[in-house]
């Protein structure tokens, strides 16, 4: 791409960007400073003006439910994090020229992540409903979400780490088993520190595409915001609770978006 | 004295992908510690395998392999490391850690080894001293030049004081200014340090300006070896020939005057290729002939140049005269140490 057309696109990319930011804000502080008891219509400029009764009405259980989400993210990354991290260095390391080749590994792994990630995360959880009693005491709440959610994670993730780890120069590796480096510590020296920058991004993806999975583990008595818009902006038709929610997602992954974009930038030189 | 590294019956074959591929067909060589020793190829010589046969980075598909004493293809995992540490190795695209300064890449080596961090801290001020980059320890690779990388490659591999350098086409990324100055500062470790180094490449210019003896490799095999001067002035394989045509030019100049000899040559004669050496290229030859036997010299293309210390000339000219005195002439010449070869009659 040229240099010319490129800075159009970013000033484009730029001026789409900041027009959101402006929304989102003057939402925001339209939502937070209002005052309940005679004032429950939002506005959005003159022309826009939507009811926010509804979301007024049930803000503390919109409280619970964002908490629930943010457990559920919280938890879930955690432990998909340490498997994937494990089973996408496995996958790196084992694969045909690498430093711990294994065929076999190799193949059965990348085989059972392929199957695992074919599965519709909505059919997942009630595939392992009875899995999630035995191993949680119950198959509902942050509880039970959680371990469909990190069944449904890992292998996503551990893809993701897999991909970033072969981007590294396969020339970094053999010059550290040139210097008589082991296999661990080219694991934890080279791979996991040279390509930590592809891993926060991978991560990055991975816990946006979380927040989305525990709006569906809502569904099925999992609780949380996506539990929310549909019980009550759904079920019963309070179209302000939906979009509300859409909102509180969106800036969430805002956050996480941007934080881990700058941390990918922080880190590659 | 013993070598520092000796190779026996090295082969190396590639299976896989259907075909097996013979990278290697039976090496054996040894090189003597302290040596500059060059191995030169066109690539798929097989020349970086063999490099990576001596650290065992490919362990050969069968022969011995001797670093410093040791026979490295019969030791375990564990050992072999130890022994690797002992190896230095810089490469083409230097192989900097490219998330971590300079600094870093150069204590990379020393981590973990039970070196305290001060101790660490003076080896690698000091080896960016001798590479001349004290000033960028704090700079990542990517905002170095091509030969300060290499440099810093170097400081790397020096890092665990090693008996051996191996350096894998590790000027063939750089501009010929900065290869100048990379074979320079490998030439003064060899002589500061006392480090054997090993030198793979394919431009015969990196081999003339810093190698004590070469190998040249065609089809994974060692075609011809020996100390660089004997080659330079006395070379059996054509492949070795066309080597030092690409540093003097002359196998280049001989295809052109054959091409056209009429254009180059005013009289007839004998086309002879002169190739002195030693003393011999301090004497008067050329006139010393002409008077002598009463024949007509005349110089179509010349090259004299120094290899380590000794003077190696070549020389295309033209005799013409007397059918006899020409012959007298090509007898002088034998006896005075001057190599001359008949090409053709123009």
């Amino acid at each position: 791409m040229s240099d010319s057309s490129k800075r159009f696109y970013k000033t484009l990319m730029g001026i789409m960007g900041a027009c959101m930011g402006i929304a989102v804000l003057y939402s925001l502080v339209k939502f937070i400073y209002f005052n309940p008891q005679n004032d429950t219509v939002l506005h959005l400029g003159a022309a826009w003006e939507i009811d926010i009764r509804n979301v007024v009405k049930t803000r503390l259980e919109l409280k619970k439910c964002l908490i629930q989400t943010l457990q559920m993210v919280g938890y879930t990354s955690a432990i998909s994090f340490l498997f994937g991290i494990f089973f996408g260095v496995v996958l790196v390391t084992t694969q045909k020229g690498h430093i711990l080749e294994c065929e076999p590994v190799y193949q059965v792994l990348d085989k059972i992540i392929n199957l695992l990630r074919s599965i519709p995360f909505i059919i997942l959880v009630a595939l392992l409903i009875p899995a999630t009693r035995k191993l949680m005491g119950t198959s509902i709440g942050v509880k039970g979400a959680i371990f469909p959610l990190v069944v449904a994670t890992v292998p996503f993730f551990s893809r993701q780490i897999h991909a970033a780890l072969s981007e590294i120069d396969p020339g970094m590796i053999e010059a550290a088993r040139a210097m008589g480096l082991s296999p661990a510590a080219i694991i934890f020296r080279v791979y996991l520190w040279e390509g930590l920058p592809g891993m926060i991004r991978g991560a990055t993806i991975t816990i946006v595409n979380i927040v989305a999975l525990t709006a569906m583990a809502g569904t099925v008595g999992g609780g949380g915001l996506g539990d929310y818009a549909i019980r009550y902006g759904y079920q019963r038709v309070m179209t302000d609770v939906t979009v509300a929610t859409v909102i509180i997602i969106l800036i969430l992954v805002t956050i996480i978006q941007t934080l881990g974009t700058f941390l990918e930038r922080k880190l590659s030189h | 004295m013993q070598p520092m590294i000796k190779l026996e019956g090295i082969k190396k074959t590639f299976t896989g992908g259907g075909e097996d591929v013979h990278a290697l067909r039976g090496i054996d060589l040894e090189i003597m510690p302290g040596e500059i020793y060059g191995i030169i190829g066109f690539s798929g010589a097989g020349k970086s395998t063999l490099v990576r046969c001596i650290n065992l980075l490919e362990r050969p598909s069968e022969g011995k392999v001797w670093v410093n004493g040791v026979e490295l293809t019969h030791l375990g995992e564990m050992a072999l490391r130890k022994q690797r540490r002992q190896i230095g190795m810089i490469f083409q695209l230097f192989n900097l850690m490219k998330g971590r300064t300079v600094y870093k890449n150069v204590e990379f080596p020393l981590h973990f080894r039970g070196i305290p961090k001060k101790q660490r801290e003076e080896k690698v001020m000091n080896l960016l001293r001798i590479v001349g980059l004290e000033n960028r320890r704090d700079a990542y690779p990517s905002m170095l030049s091509g030969g300060q990388k290499q440099r810093v490659a170097i400081a790397r591999a020096l890092a665990s004081d090693p008996k051996v350098l191996l350096c894998d086409e590790s000027t063939s990324a750089l501009d010929p200014q900065t290869t100048q100055e990379i074979l320079e500062l490998l030439r003064s470790l060899n002589k500061e340090l006392g480090i054997t180094i090993i030198v793979i490449t394919h431009e015969m210019a990196v081999v003339k300006q810093i190698c004590s003896s070469l190998a040249v490799m065609e089809d994974g095999q060692i075609v011809e070896r020996g100390d660089i001067y004997d080659v330079f002035s006395n070379p059996r394989m054509p492949i070795t020939r066309r080597f030092i045509g690409t540093v003097d030019g002359m196998d280049k100049a001989l295809e052109e005057i054959l091409s056209s000899p009429s254009e180059y040559c005013s009289k007839h004669g004998q086309l002879v290729r002169l190739s002195y050496s030693g003393q011999s290229s301090g004497q008067a030859i050329v006139s010393m002939l002409s008077r002598q036997f009463g024949i007509d010299i005349s110089i179509l293309y010349g090259n004299i140049e120094t290899l380590g210390t000794k003077p190696l000339g070549r020389m295309i000219t033209v005799l013409s005269g007397e059918k006899h005195a020409v012959d007298g002439a090509l007898g002088a010449l034998d006896g005075l140490g001057v190599k001359a070869e008949v090409i053709a009659d123009v």
